[in-house]
This record gives structure tokens, C-alpha cells and sequence, in this order.
């Protein structure tokens, strides 16, 4: 008889299930790290692959079979990718349209998501649905439709092209929704008692408590812009205007690829989008919750 | 007050005549890029009245753009185009035209001109010739005792040189050639067609097309196959996982059968020892590889044509742009009388070759441009070859399928 068998005889029926009941909470939990390990690796693994080939030489970056880490670390890459392309040009392009883009998209989305929760108005289920089937409409059904739009409203080849289509958001309107109908009535309550308007309880009171779902939103306004690829391609034209995505499939011709060169810049343009990230993801969770998007 | 206003007057008059026309020049070629952005540097110094802005598009999208901007009405005054598009946007009747003068005509070489000709009307100006080339790795010959090749050289040399350059080394896979992209309908492959005397996948007769996948071509391809799975002097695709281009610049490819527009690539690998060989001959013909004839040509949306057919003229006949393209290692429309600028560009890579080839080189299925539905048919063979290539079918079954779906679509053609 081994020893452990000893103990678990000389325990009684009820420490017994209790050691069970551990040995498979510890079973399970070492399987949900075994598995979340596993996730984060195939999160991890392309990025860091992604960065490592920024510093490769060409011929260490196609070798097969591969190397992990470059045998030289060098900024070559890096500096061939800003002779190749504009990258710092595209750069900005794409940081202040995609911060104006999503500043404009919480402007607009707010008080309509406020008055869908809140208020109570003719055709207010039938706007509501409208919102929604925004979002169910592929976007490459309605592209042509909005850029013979744009090209008679005279705004072809400009940031206004770019911006205008972007400001109304369904996704946003939807996401705000959530979290404006979970605050508690009373709150604005006490406003309209005072006589104060829907639009004081909505810039004192549910503003000021939706931060966290307000971040959330700007955060997917903002990186759904940042990596905006078919309409910034459709409606600008000129190389001076463009966004970094397509600069960055510029780097692709038709029969090859400089691979290291293209992971330098997408190493770069993952920085905002990480930096972002790491400010608001707390908001990002309690909104995920809070507006029952999870999942 | 008067006076005033007339002045005003006269300087925004004075002002519209001198503001220069833009031209979007469109282009998805990026290994040509400093070029192409040299060339346009030089002409809108060497004018006023014209202002040319160059304008890369990814090549994974330029013709979703296109179709989108064409649709649109919106189009660059400017476009590369390839053979491949070509006939879909002229029979859309979306490319206008281009007029230029009998002398800059007659300059223009006719093999490559002619596909783009419809109706006896001229609606691309191929900018260049781009060869099908063969590069070898010096180093790696040497290595492993190759001769050279120089200015002749036969596919039984090229096979036994594969052979001897297949190898393992430091723990790496060295492969001969890159017979995986040699698939005998697509340009590379093709080249050994024609080289072996073949005709032509589609045969005109009267007014009626069928399929001409002949012993030559059976041949060829079997020939081109036996590299991965025979001769096993070949990455297949299953031990493909570099593309042949990159494992040449990786140093683990002995001979890649490419285009002329890689020379830049092999610029990202500076210790690359590369070099031009000259095309293998088949069955001791003279070797015919294929050459690619992309061409600038004018959208019917320009609000510029005139102005855009200039810039068109002046990129493929001025002295100035013909001597910068080669200078930058690119063949020029007029390639023979720039051959020692291009020379000088690239020394010591046996550049000759890439010339001695030119005369007897082939605009691949020029002559069925104007078949309806000739994207299809070459679809169908493609993709019953493909599964040859891949090893799933046996290449004479491939051939047969193909056959039979092509004769089927080429009945509905004209």
C-alpha cells in the first residue's frame, strides 16, 4: 500500500469527496491555463515573428528551415521602408482621420443611442431597426452606391470622402444603447425634477457615466478606421492622401515581396492600435459587459 | 474701380493659362517605382504645361479600383495595363484610342504593339519589353562545380545542372530549379513551349477556334513536370514552403526561370551572386521565351486625353526616358538602341543574353487577344493543369479534360 493510499483510507467519506472534489478543481484549472497558454501562443507567436523579421535579412527572412532571431539585428528594413513609401505621410494620414473619425462617430452616436434608450418617440422602433440593419448590409453591397455619391457630390480625392460615411455608426449607436439603458433611471431622474432637459441629464449625467462604454466605442471607431482598407483605396487617389494599409500593400507587387520590409512597417503600425489598447482596455471589459457584447 | 477689376481679370486669365493639366499616372508596378517616379521628375521638368503625379496602387487591388473607378466615371488620365485585362476594358469601350504621329508609330515594335491594336485602331503603347529570363546563382555553380553558362546553353545542360545543384547543405535544402512555377500554360512554362516549336493552345481555323494542346505541348509539359516529380530536382507543393523567388534569395535555388522585372528584388540580397543564363533551347531550336508587353494606356474617363497621350508618347520614344529606364537596369520600348546603357547598368551579369533572346522572344497567345471568352478557356486549362502541378491528376488526364471543357467553351466563342 502506497502511503498516499494510507491517507485516503484513513480519511473519512467526506474528506475524502473534499480531496476529489480539489484534485478536479486543480485538473481543471491546470487544462483552462493548458488552453489559455495555447491561445495566447498563437496570439503571440505572429507578432513576435512579425517583429523579429523586421530586423532579418532577406535572405534569413525566406531560409528555410526558419530562424527565430536574426543573426545580426539591423534597422535596414526600417530604414528602406521610409525611402520605399511615405510611411510617415501615410502614417499621419491615418492617425488623424481615424482619431477625427471616431471623435465625430461618439459625437453623433451618443445622443441618438441616449434618446433610443431613454426616450419614447413615433417610429422610434422602426429608426432603431434601421440602425441595426446598417449592420447587417455588407458593406460591399452599398459601395459603388456611395461612391457614385461621393464622386457627384464632388468629393472624390478627399478627406472629406473619407470622413462624412464614416461619422454615422450603427455599431456605435448599438454599443452606447446597451449601456445608457443600464443606468439606472434615477439618476437623470433628479435632473428632470430640477427642470433640467433630456439634454442636461444627457451631458451631466449619462456622459459623464458612460467614460468607460464611451472609451470602448471610440477605441473600435478608432481601430475599425486605422485599418480601413477598400474605402480609403475607392475614394482617394492621390499618393499624398493615402492611408497607411494600402501603403503597406504597396510594398506587395505582382511577382514578389520585400517580406522583411513589409514586417517592419506593419511592426510600426501596430503601435498605435497596441498603445490605445493598453489605456482603455479596462473600459473595454466593463463595456464588453455592461452592453452585453461579449462573447 | 474699373481698372481694378480688369486687372483682376487679366491675372486670374493669365493665371488659367498657365496652370498646368495634372495627369494621374496609375501604375501597380512597384520594382519600377523609382523609375517611373525618376521618369515622371524628368518630364515635368523638361515642360510646363503638363504636371504628371504618380500614383502606386497595390496590385492585389488595381483592378478592383479600376472597376470601381470606371464604374464610377472617375478614372486616372494614365494606366499600366497588362494583356491579361486589356481586352475586358477596351471591349467595355472604357480606353480611348491613342493617336500618335507616323514617325513615333513606325519606331514602336510591332510584336508587342499588335496585341493592343483593335480594329486597326492603337489603344496601348507597351512600355518596354519584359522578358521571361533565366537567373542562375553563381556562387552555388561554383560551389558545386557547374559550368557557367553563358551564351548558350540546352535544356539536357540545364537538367543535369539541377541535378547537380540539388543538395543538402548545413542542414538546408538546396534545390536545382523552380519547377513549381513552370506550369506549362503560364508564361515561364510557356516559354519552353514555344521554344519547342509549339504553335500556339488555341488554333484558328476559319472562323472557328479549338483547343491545340498537341504533342508539343504534352511534351513540354511532362518534360516541365518531370522536375518535381522525376527528377525530383524541384521543390513540389508539398516541400514548397518559399516561393522559387525566395528561396533564390535565401541562396537555396541554383536556377529560377522569372521575369526581367526582378532585377530590383535581387538588390534586397546584396551578397546574392546572381546572373542572366541564357534561355535553354528545346530540341535544338532556337529558344522562343515569352515576353510581357504591359502598356500604358488611356482610360476613356480622362478629362485629359491630350495630355495624357503626350506623356504616353514621351515615355516610350523620347531619348531622355528611353536612356533613364535603361540606365536603371529596365529594357526600354526601344531596347536595341539603348542595349550599353542597359549593359553598363548591370555589370557582370551576363545582361547580353537577356538581348540575343529578344528578336525571337513572343507576346504570349498574342494573336487570340480579340477571342470572346479567352479569360475562361485559359482558366479551364489552367486549372486542370494546376491539378497535374500539384499532384493530384495525372498530366495526360489534365490535358484530356482540358481539352474537352476548352473545345466546349471555344464553340460559344467567336
Amino acid at each position: 500500500m502506497t502511503r498516499s493510499e494510507a491517507v485516503r483510507r484513513a480519511a473519512g467519506p467526506a474528506e475524502q469527496q473534499d480531496q476529489v472534489r480539489r484534485a478536479r478543481v486543480q485538473g481543471s484549472q491546470v487544462a483552462l491555463l493548458a488552453f489559455l497558454t495555447l491561445g495566447a501562443l498563437a496570439i503571440v507567436i505572429p507578432f513576435a515573428w512579425m517583429i523579429l523579421t523586421a530586423f532579418k535579412t532577406p535572405a534569413e527572412a525566406y531560409t528555410w528551415p526558419p530562424v527565430w532571431l536574426p543573426a545580426k539585428w539591423s534597422l535596414a528594413n526600417f530604414e528602406q521602408l521610409f525611402a520605399t513609401i511615405p510611411f510617415g505621410k501615410m502614417f499621419f494620414n491615418s492617425f488623424w482621420t481615424s482619431v477625427l473619425v471616431a471623435s465625430l462617430n461618439i459625437f453623433s452616436a451618443a445622443p441618438a443611442a441616449y434618446a433610443f434608450a431613454r426616450l419614447r418617440f413615433p417610429g422610434q422602433g422602426l429608426w432603431f431597426g434601421s440602425h441595426l440593419l446598417s449592420l447587417m448590409i455588407p458593406w460591399q453591397v452599398t459601395i459603388i452606391p456611395v461612391f457614385l455619391l461621393i464622386r457627384a457630390l464632388g468629393w472624390y480625392d478627399s478627406y472629406t470622402a473619407l470622413i462624412v460615411p464614416s461619422i454615422a455608426s450603427g455599431f456605435t449607436v448599438f454599443l452606447l444603447f446597451q449601456f445608457f439603458r443600464s443606468l439606472p433611471r434615477s439618476l437623470e431622474e433628479s435632473v428632470l425634477i430640477d427642470g433640467g432637459s433630456w439634454f442636461t441629464a444627457l451631458r451631466h449625467v449619462a456622459l459623464p457615466a458612460a467614460k468607460g462604454a464611451i472609451a470602448a466605442a471610440w477605441l473600435f471607431s478608432f481601430l475599425g478606421n486605422w485599418q480601413s482598407f477598400i474605402w480609403p483605396l475607392i475614394v482617394l487617389q492621390s499618393s499624398d492622401k493615402m492611408l497607411l494599409p494600402v501603403g503597406l500593400l504597396s510594398l506587395q507587387n505582382q511577382y514578389s515581396v520585400n517580406i522583411p520590409v513589409l514586417m517592419a512597417g506593419a511592426t510600426l503600425s501596430t503601435l498605435p492600435t497596441v498603445i490605445a489598447y493598453l489605456f482603455v482596455q479596462r473600459y473595454l471589459t466593463d463595456a464588453a459587459i455592461t452592453s452585453g457584447m461579449k462573447g | 474701380m474699373t481698372k481694378t477689376l480688369l486687372l483682376l481679370a487679366a491675372l486670374s486669365l493669365s493665371t488659367a493659362a498657365t496652370a498646368a493639366t495634372t495627369v494621374d499616372y496609375a501604375t501597380w508596378d512597384g520594382t519600377r517605382q523609382q523609375a517611373d517616379e525618376a521618369l515622371i521628375a524628368a518630364y515635368n521638368k523638361s515642360q510646363s504645361e503638363v504636371t504628371v503625379k504618380y500614383n502606386l496602387v497595390p496590385w492585389g487591388v488595381y483592378w478592383q479600383k479600376a472597376a470601381a473607378m470606371t464604374a464610377g466615371g472617375s478614372t486616372y488620365d494614365v494606366m499600366w495595363m497588362n494583356l491579361d485585362n486589356f481586352a475586358f476594358y477596351q471591349s467595355q469601350g472604357a480606353l480611348s484610342p491613342i493617336t500618335l504621329d507616323a514617325k513615333t508609330a513606325a519606331l514602336l515594335p510591332a510584336t508587342r504593339t499588335t496585341p493592343y491594336r483593335v480594329s486597326g485602331q492603337l489603344y496601348g503603347v507597351p512600355l518596354g519589353p519584359q522578358p521571361v529570363t533565366v537567373y542562375i546563382n553563381r556562387a552555388l555553380f561554383k560551389e558545386r562545380g557547374v559550368p557557367v553558362p553563358t551564351s548558350a546553353w540546352t535544356y539536357a545542360q540545364m537538367l543535369d545542372a539541377a541535378k547537380k545543384l540539388t543538395f543538402v547543405k548545413d542542414g538546408k535544402q538546396i534545390y536545382g530549379i523552380n519547377g513549381a512555377d513552370l506550369q506549362a500554360d503560364l508564361e515561364y512554362g510557356m516559354s519552353f513551349y514555344y521554344g519547342a516549336g509549339g504553335q500556339g493552345l488555341i488554333k484558328k481555323t476559319g472562323t472557328t477556334y479549338a483547343p491545340n494542346l498537341d504533342a508539343t505541348f504534352q511534351k513540354t509539359s511532362q518534360m516541365l513536370l518531370d522536375l518535381i516529380y522525376k527528377d525530383k530536382v524541384s521543390p513540389g507543393p508539398q516541400a514548397a514552403t518559399q516561393q522559387g523567388y525566395q528561396m533564390f534569395l535565401a541562396g537555396q535555388m541554383g536556377i529560377l526561370v522569372q521575369g526581367s522585372w526582378m532585377v530590383s528584388t535581387w538588390d534586397q540580397n546584396k551578397d546574392l551572386d546572381w546572373a542572366f543564363a541564357p534561355f535553354p533551347s528545346v530540341g535544338g531550336l532556337k529558344p522562343r521565351p515569352v515576353v510581357s508587353a504591359h502598356a500604358l494606356v488611356v482610360p476613356k474617363g480622362s478629362k485629359n486625353q491630350a495630355a495624357a497621350q503626350k506623356f504616353i508618347s514621351w515615355m516610350n520614344t523620347s531619348t531622355q526616358a528611353q536612356r533613364m529606364l535603361a540606365q536603371r537596369g529596365l529594357l526600354p520600348t526601344l531596347a536595341e538602341q539603348y542595349k550599353s546603357q542597359y549593359l553598363s547598368a548591370l555589370p557582370g551579369r551576363n545582361a547580353q543574353t537577356v538581348f540575343a533572346q529578344l528578336p525571337n522572344s513572343v507576346v504570349i497567345n498574342g494573336s487570340l487577344r480579340a477571342l470572346k471568352g479567352l479569360p475562361e478557356v485559359l482558366t479551364v486549362l489552367n486549372q486542370k493543369l494546376n491539378l497535374a502541378w500539384t499532384g493530384n491528376a495525372k498530366l495526360q488526364d489534365a490535358i484530356s479534360q482540358a481539352s474537352t471543357e476548352m473545345t466546349t467553351l471555344l464553340k460559344q466563342s467567336k
